[in-house]
């Protein structure tokens, strides 16, 4: 084989043409970096021609002018601010017609663009499909040498690169976009669909909004009439970290700009705070935070204005239309999201008085009932049973007089003895019942008065001693007297529980907006764990002798007066009994 | 003449054990109802009732006793409440409207019968005071009516008490 000692010149340039093309083609395909790419392209545009400037214009959308994309060896001057209109110029004239242009002065005098005089340019279309969206250009301004149809080519192929990295760029921009609008709609959608924790469900969605959204900030702040402005409820920051600095932060309506978009019920983007005169600095003074850019929307339920989402300083370049949409979507989500915990609030509460009412009617229902089965069946003992021990008194007083052996007699009292005492217990059972279930009137007590006559009515012996601490501001309380008798049961159980002598105290207080509490405590031998469990089941009864319905009737009576009875107990440290009643319980029921 | 005690109770035990408790030293008439009780009122055939204010099963708001006790009150015969139903509120309108001697709640009295007893004879004793000072108040009425006073100081008393024997008599 014959080795090629001397290629011939244009040749070797081809041949480092050829390897500058496909470099570029390398990178295009590699780099994501467009601003990389885009500059290469024109440096390799100016290497391959030999050209003294180089640059690449693309067409801006909205203006449809030409700007500076990417430039080499143009004056600083020039660079900036460069914008070309595509009437009236050369690269303009090849954005309308699609076609290359060389030209030298040869032929024309050349004028590029007003004080931007060459001698020489190859102007190349960059095209996307049949779209042109810029144009590359490279021109000679001292140098007197025109460009030949291999350069246009060369920049040809330039260009088509350069057209397939925007194109590229515009694609990856554009899945970027689409992939974090779908987190961000998937993201509501679960947080919608999962309604476990419907009060967090705000809470979240400013979180990840301002996460995804790439915030520096990102808050929700709701109406309060009362206080005449929007008080911010939460604010993250883009790290998922909550901003406490915020809460409770007050924006008088009409100040600021979430007071303006409460007021306006529109929404509000700025991209530079200082030139916006609706911009309050007062949050940013009081958080220390640099507030640039906002993107603010109203939050809206059923015509009414809730509220304000508010982003702030998103990370890279201003807040879009795109954005906008979004945070819209996102304020929905969350206005459907706060009426629901409105609701479940309001449907919460409303369960809770119904159980509530519900309990208190079982209550009072169950209080009738047994009123009226104790009052009967009591009448029924006292007009059968109460006969028994008078019977047999009266049979021992008969037979005082009658002579009989000593044994016998002793017999025959022993057995009348034993007749008297066990009907006694049902009689006793009978007079309880009914003292406990009769009828009384309800009227307005004052309770340390029927904690002192409870008091007065049970003997204290010498070895306890009694400590009281009645609080004598309490306010009255609509309660029959029967609730005496709870006081004369709590501390008489109290005294039998020191037979070794102790203390005896007794507290009144306030333990709510509308309830009083009464506390007896012991310092006796405490109740036992198992005690404690059934201490308030009727019958059940620790005392010899003892009836067992004295705590269950004490429950049963403070539940239909709406209050209710706890114990605490250790054994070795006394007991505590805790009355509480509200001051204004639901009626007695009559029977 | 021994002294009459009217004992109204629907339960025959009931009537059996006060009878058997009295009759020692009263004369003890029993009735079961509200109709038999009026016949021996309106007879003046005891000074003394001792009434139980249910007198049927069904009477469930102890009306037929407290009537009788009104009809009590009416003919001036004293009565002793003993019930099975010792509420506050029949309580006191027996003893504030019917003027009853004393009101007895049938459970007290298991544990002591003797009560009942003592009860009744404080009755009858106030009863004998009560028949004593009107047979003195009689006979000082009519002393008066032989002793002649002067216009002035002679009217008054003498017009009110006659005005009082004639009401009754109406």
């Amino acid at each position: 084989m014959s080795q090629i000692t001397n290629p011939p010149p244009r040749l070797i340039i081809d041949l480092q043409q050829l390897q500058t093309l496909f470099e570029i083609g390398k990178s295009v395909t590699s780099l994501l970096d467009l601003e990389a790419i885009l500059v290469r392209v024109v440096k390799s545009a100016i290497d391959m021609t030999g050209a003294e400037e180089g640059y690449l214009l693309l067409v801006d959308e909205v203006s449809g002018d030409l700007y500076l994309r990417a430039q080499a060896n143009l004056k600083e001057k020039e660079a900036k601010d460069f914008r070309i209109k595509v009437k009236d110029s050369i690269s303009g004239q090849v954005v309308q017609t699609g076609e290359p242009i060389t030209i030298s002065r040869q032929e024309n005098s050349l004028k590029v663009k007003t004080g931007f005089t060459v001698y020489s340019l190859v102007n190349v279309p960059i095209k996307v499909g049949q779209d042109v969206i810029g144009v590359l250009g490279v021109d000679n301004r001292h140098q007197q040498r025109a460009f030949t149809e291999s350069d246009q080519a060369l920049l040809a192929a330039l260009a088509d690169w350069a057209a397939i990295a925007i194109q590229n760029a515009r694609l990856y921009a554009d899945a970027q976009g689409l992939t974090r609008d779908l987190r961000l709609v998937n993201h509501i959608n679960r947080l919608i669909s999962s309604t476990l924790d419907i009060e967090q469900i705000p809470r979240l969605l400013i979180r990840h909004t301002t996460e995804i959204l790439e915030a520096e900030c990102g808050s929700l702040a709701l109406v309060d009439r009362e206080k005449g402005g929007v008080v911010f409820q939460l604010a993250y920051d883009g790290q998922g970290n909550e901003i406490e600095g915020l809460k409770n932060f007050l924006m008088p309506f009409g100040q600021g700009i979430v007071g303006l978009v409460v007021q306006t019920g529109l929404p509000h983007v700025v991209n530079n705070v200082k030139t916006d005169p609706g911009w309050s600095p007062v949050a940013d003074r009081l958080t220390g935070f640099t507030t640039r850019k906002i993107l603010a929307v109203p939050l809206v339920l059923e015509g009414e204005i809730l509220g304000v989402i508010e982003l702030l300083n998103k990370k890279t370049g201003g807040f879009t239309e795109n954005d906008l949409q979004l945070l819209t979507l996102v304020a929905s989500a969350a206005a459907g999201a706060i009426h629901n915990a409105r609701q479940y609030a309001a449907l919460k509460h409303a369960n809770e008085a119904l159980r509530q009412a519900q309990e208190q009617r079982i209550a009072s229902e169950r209080w009738t009932i047994l009123g009226k089965a104790a009052a009967n069946l009591a009448h029924r003992i006292n007009n059968s049973t109460a006969l028994v021990p008078i019977a047999a008194q009266h049979l021992g007083q008969l037979l005082e007089p009658v002579e009989m052996p000593p044994e016998l007699r002793q017999d025959i009292k022993g057995n009348l003895d034993r007749i008297e005492r066990n009907s006694l217990v049902t009689v006793d059972l009978a007079g309880e019942l009914l003292r406990r279930f009769r009828r009384n009137p309800i009227e307005a007590h004052d309770i340390n008065e029927l904690v002192e006559q409870a008091r007065s009515q049970v003997d204290l012996p010498e070895n306890i001693k009694l400590v009281s601490h009645l609080d004598p501001t309490l306010p009255l309380i609509d309660t029959s007297d029967l609730l005496t008798e709870v006081f004369v049961e709590l501390i008489t159980n109290a005294v039998r529980s020191m037979q070794a002598g102790g203390v005896l105290r007794i507290a009144s207080f306030k333990s709510g907006d509308a309830q009083v509490s009464v506390q007896v405590t012991d310092n006796g031998p405490g109740i036992s764990a198992d005690t404690i469990e059934r201490i308030f089941d009727i019958f059940y009864t620790t005392t010899p002798g003892g009836l067992g319905f004295g705590l269950w009737w004490i429950k049963t009576f403070l539940e239909q007066q709406g209050g209710d009875i706890i114990v605490e107990s250790r054994p070795g440290q006394g007991a505590t009994f805790t009355v509480t009643l509200p001051c204004n319980p639901p009626p007695l029921p009559s029977w | 003449m021994r002294k009459r005690i009217l004992v109204v109770d629907d339960v025959s035990d009931w009537r059996a054990q006060l009878r058997a408790i009295l009759k020692n030293e009263y004369e003890v008439i029993t009735v079961d109802n509200y109709h038999d009780a009026m016949e021996v009122v309106r007879n003046r055939a005891a000074e003394l009732v001792i009434v139980d204010l249910r007198l049927s099963p069904n009477d469930e708001n102890n009306r037929q006793g407290m009537t009788l006790l009104e009809q009590l009150a009416e003919y001036r015969i004293n009565s002793i409440v003993l019930t099975g139903y010792p509420e506050q509120e029949l309580q006191t309108e027996a003893e504030e409207k019917y003027q009853i001697f004393d009101f007895i709640d049938k459970n007290s009295l298991a544990k002591n019968f003797q009560r009942l007893v003592d009860v009744v004879r404080e009755a009858f004793d106030l009863l004998e005071v009560k028949e004593k000072l009107k047979a003195r108040s009689i006979q000082a009425a009519s002393a008066l009516q032989t002793v002649s006073f002067p216009e002035e100081l002679s009217s008054w008393p003498l017009r009110k008490f006659r005005k009082k024997k004639q009401e009754k008599k109406n």
